[in-house]
């Protein structure tokens, strides 16, 4: 029998529980290679209130089982945002996810009202990008300042508010803790590690912006753990992914606490990954015997 | 919305044409999806392996009945495993990605390439000598040249210069470009190689007014436009970042800005 992979999200049925990462998924050029109105939901690339140019080049570096990149945020501004990508996505008739970046916590504040008003599902505040000095990470590593921009962005929108999570901090339970009390509705985590390759032939750093966001395969182990801890902390959702590459790995994030699971840059890897990976999900499930996402659930662990 | 797939392919031949310089020829299981492969536009090579995971682009250098040619230089462990890649073996490769060389009708052309930069020229002088045109190549090497031979059939000229001066020309393929008798009835340039190359050549292209169009080359994460990881500014007036593998890699060279930061 088919398992029936659906979840419902903050009041919405996905019909999997497979969503895109941020910054590796659009309709133009992921539509390209697949069907998009398979995926569970769609997560767009970080919007600001106005367009920014992102970072120089280069902006990617390969590592083993993963990659750096410092693309720095590039966009066109939540205006053409809302009136290109997100009326056609939602004339597809997907859940959006759109993850919404700032300077200052006006400007987050501007582009949360904004997108109040169109037909955006969740907003996914990016408070975790490494890649820009002002890209919210300020805002992200501290608790103080994660629990005082979720209440302000709490009182710009009736949507449901996901904070992402920086894993460069020291305790990310205390700031998933801050963003629940803040009264975020969920949480998406993890962001990108900082991480930095110097090229020793020209003992230049490879990247443009020197230091850039690790992703991939390699960063898995420490998804999982986050997620792991902090799902055993907070009430809320959490949409976990990090180096999510195959259907058992999205698996495994759902054992470890996840509610939903996000592909990113597996998709730059093959840009089929997306769906892949719910096929692949669907398999084991089958293989193994599960009925439903929530069989999945949790693992049995030692306390 | 343009329809691209990744699929598998057989490598029917794989050879060092120089010292790092591989030509690889692949039959592709889909060949439906080259049917309408321009010159200029490139193929992700995925490496299937699990420590190396971002694609490998390389520009199309031939097409014909579903064999695919690439030229790859060694300068990494990633182009390095292609190399030693056998016949017989099958790789995983995307269809046609970007956006090649247009291809005007019965006119008088130059192509100019630099090391393998001269790649996708040759199916791009084959496909433009099809169409009329008269083309005359310079083609310029560090040291040894490679791809000559395929070039004579199909060019009215092909001027070879080498960095070390071991055939042709003694020097850049820029300078024997200058120092060509004179440059008045091209109609149209199209170029590939180095971008210091190709900025030197666009200028002087545009101070004779003769249209150019340059391949860039930039480090690309995804291949297929969704990451932003590849930008070059185009424009005059007011810039647009463009993405190298979805807007190009074939772009106008008198309207790339080559060194502006935002």
């Amino acid at each position: 029998m088919k398992p029936n992979l659906e979840i419902m999200m903050n009041g919405q049925w996905w019909k999997n529980p497979v969503t895109t990462g941020s910054g590796t998924f659009s309709l133009e050029h992921s539509g390209a290679f697949y069907d998009v109105t398979r995926l569970g939901a769609a997560t767009t690339k970080g919007v600001s209130w106005v367009p920014w140019p992102g970072n120089p080049m280069p902006r990617i570096a390969e590592t083993y089982g993963g990659m750096l990149n410092s693309i720095g945020l590039q966009n066109n501004g939540v205006e053409e945002f809302v009136r290109g990508e997100l009326v056609n996505l939602k004339n597809m008739g997907l859940p959006v996810v759109v993850n919404v970046v700032g300077k200052s916590r006006e400007e987050y504040e501007k582009v949360v009202a904004y997108l109040n008003e169109t037909e955006a599902d969740i907003l996914e505040i990016n408070l975790s990008c490494p890649n820009v000095r002002e890209g919210g990470m300020a805002f992200g590593i501290s608790p103080k300042e994660t629990y005082e921009i979720t209440t302000a962005l709490r009182k710009r929108t009736q949507k449901p508010l996901y904070i992402k999570l920086s894993p460069n901090v020291t305790n990310i339970v205390e700031i998933a803790t801050k963003a629940e009390e803040g009264g975020a509705d969920g949480l998406t985590m993890i962001n990108t590690l900082l991480g930095m390759r110097i090229d020793v032939n020209t003992r230049k750093p490879v990247l443009g912006n020197i230091m850039g966001g690790l992703s991939g395969p390699c960063i898995k182990p420490v998804a999982v753990r986050m997620v792991y801890q902090v799902s055993r902390a907070v009430e809320i959702p959490i949409i976990g992914g990090g180096g999510i590459y195959a259907g058992e790995d999205a698996a495994e994030f759902i054992m470890a606490g996840a509610k939903a699971v996000f592909v990113g840059s597996a998709a730059l890897m093959d840009p089929r990954a997306p769906i892949r990976i719910i096929e692949e999900l669907e398999n084991f499930m089958s293989g193994k015997g599960y009925e439903n996402i929530d069989e999945l659930r949790g693992s049995k662990h030692k306390k | 919305m343009r329809e691209k797939t990744i699929m598998k392919g057989q490598i029917l031949s794989n050879r060092a044409i120089h010292r790092s310089v591989y030509r690889m020829e692949i039959q592709v299981e889909q060949k439906q999806m080259f049917s309408n492969y321009q010159p200029g536009q490139f193929v992700n090579l995925y490496l299937g392996e699990r420590d190396l995971l971002l694609p490998r682009p390389f520009s199309i250098c031939d097409y014909r009945d579903g064999v695919v040619v690439l030229i790859i230089q060694m300068v990494g462990e990633g182009t390095y495993r292609l190399s030693a890649k056998a016949m017989g073996e099958w790789v995983t490769l995307s269809s046609p990605l970007g956006n090649g060389f247009s291809i005007p009708r019965g006119k008088s052309v130059q192509v100019v390439g630099g090391g393998c930069g001269v790649a996708p020229l040759l199916g791009l002088s084959k496909k433009l000598t099809e169409n009329g045109c008269e083309v005359t190549a310079f083609l310029g090497y560090g040291q040894d040249a490679f791809m000559v031979e395929e070039f004579l059939p199909t060019c009215k000229n092909v001027n070879i210069a080498s960095q070390e001066g071991k055939v042709g020309y003694g020097g850049t393929v820029l300078d024997m470009w200058k120092n060509h008798a004179d440059h008045k009835d091209v109609n149209q340039i199209f170029a590939c190689g180095p971008a210091a190359m190709l900025q030197q050549l666009s200028q002087y292209a545009m101070k004779r007014g003769i249209p150019l169009e340059v391949s860039l080359e930039e480090r690309m994460g995804c291949g297929y436009g969704a990451c932003l990881g590849c930008g070059v500014w185009i424009g005059d007036s007011s810039p647009i970042l463009k993405k190298v593998c979805w807007d190009g890699p074939v772009f106008d060279g008198g309207k790339v800005l080559w060194n502006y930061e935002a």
